[in-house]
């Protein structure tokens, strides 16, 4: 083919994506925030047959097929599973604007649960990360009732 | 909408702005769009399949493609799906359609909007041409869709 003028040109794509929508939080998540939102607890459900306490709380066990109706309280301690520490400041796509950086980010196993939940460390730095680490989660003081009334977790000395 | 069911309904919001280099292949085939309203897609040397969108390499041989194809204007329509449901994410209000269209003379398929037609008059197998946007500016939306033939 002929070289065509512009043929050799690199672009840059601009998106915006945006996506707004409304999600039915169902009986289980309803409670979980609604504690977190009321009383500043974290709330997680154990298994009847295996005895594992799901957080966030799952309606029915995911190995064992049972409903889970015995609610348990987890936390606010816990300690870190995995981390990756953030240096690029990322868009948080729930706010449009990128968090001050560095932070981290983990999987965080919380004091008498058997999941782990996904969360920001305020800690980024990753000389000072470490797995088994202690920490405690941070409640916003104006709490609406959605993940985001867990503003991240800090370490902490015991 | 503000309730369920008399259930807690959480509102999500996704906002994120972003951009990126879209290389020298697929800049190219941008620029194809935007400048000849072509559809240009790359043979592998090997398996001799023509790529489209243009690729820079061959995932199922793993060498760089090297021929540049022009495929199209019309094509066949693979498969597709019918949206009802609103929301600001889709480039059209509803109701629109999604397919997957081959193009000929080429041995993979795209993904775009079905326009100018019924949601409900659209079948697989149909024969569709590409609609080119009035103003084109480099993007996968210069197409603006593929409309029945």
């Amino acid at each position: 083919m002929e070289k065509k003028k512009g043929q050799d040109e690199l672009l840059r794509i601009t998106i915006h994506m945006k996506a707004h929508y409304w999600f039915p939080a169902g009986s289980h998540y309803e409670r979980f925030f609604k504690e977190i939102k009321e009383t500043g607890r974290i709330m997680g459900v154990k298994c009847p047959d295996c005895g594992r306490v799901l957080v966030p709380p799952r309606p029915v066990c995911g190995e064992c097929f049972s409903k889970t109706e015995e609610w348990v309280q987890v936390g606010p301690k816990g300690k870190v599973i995995a981390f990756t520490s953030i240096y690029f400041p990322f868009i948080d796509g729930t706010t449009g604007k990128p968090r001050p950086i560095p932070y981290g980010a983990g999987l965080i196993q919380l004091d008498g649960a058997f999941s782990a939940i996904n969360h920001i460390l305020e800690e980024g730095d990753p000389e000072k990360l470490h797995i088994g680490m202690r920490v405690e989660a941070v409640l916003k003081e104006k709490r609406e009732g959605n993940i985001g009334d867990i503003l991240f977790f800090r370490s902490i000395e015991e | 909408m503000s309730d369920h069911m008399g259930g807690m309904v959480l509102h999500g919001k996704i906002d994120l702005p972003f951009s990126y280099s879209a290389g020298k292949t697929a800049s190219r085939f941008f620029v194809e769009l935007r400048d000849h309203q072509r559809i240009m897609g790359k043979r592998c040397p090997l398996c001799r399949r023509v790529i489209v969108p243009a690729q820079l390499f061959c995932k199922e041989c793993f060498v760089e493609t090297d021929e540049w194809v022009e495929v199209g204007p019309e094509g066949t329509l693979v498969t597709f799906t019918v949206v009802y449901h609103k929301g600001n994410h889709h480039p059209k209000n509803v109701p629109l359609a999604y397919g997957i269209i081959k193009l000929d003379g080429a041995d993979t398929s795209i993904v775009h909007l079905l326009g100018e037609t019924d949601v409900t008059k659209l079948e697989h197998g149909m024969k569709v041409r590409v609609v080119f946007s009035e103003k084109r500016k480099g993007h996968i939306l210069d197409i603006e869709c593929f409309r029945p033939v």
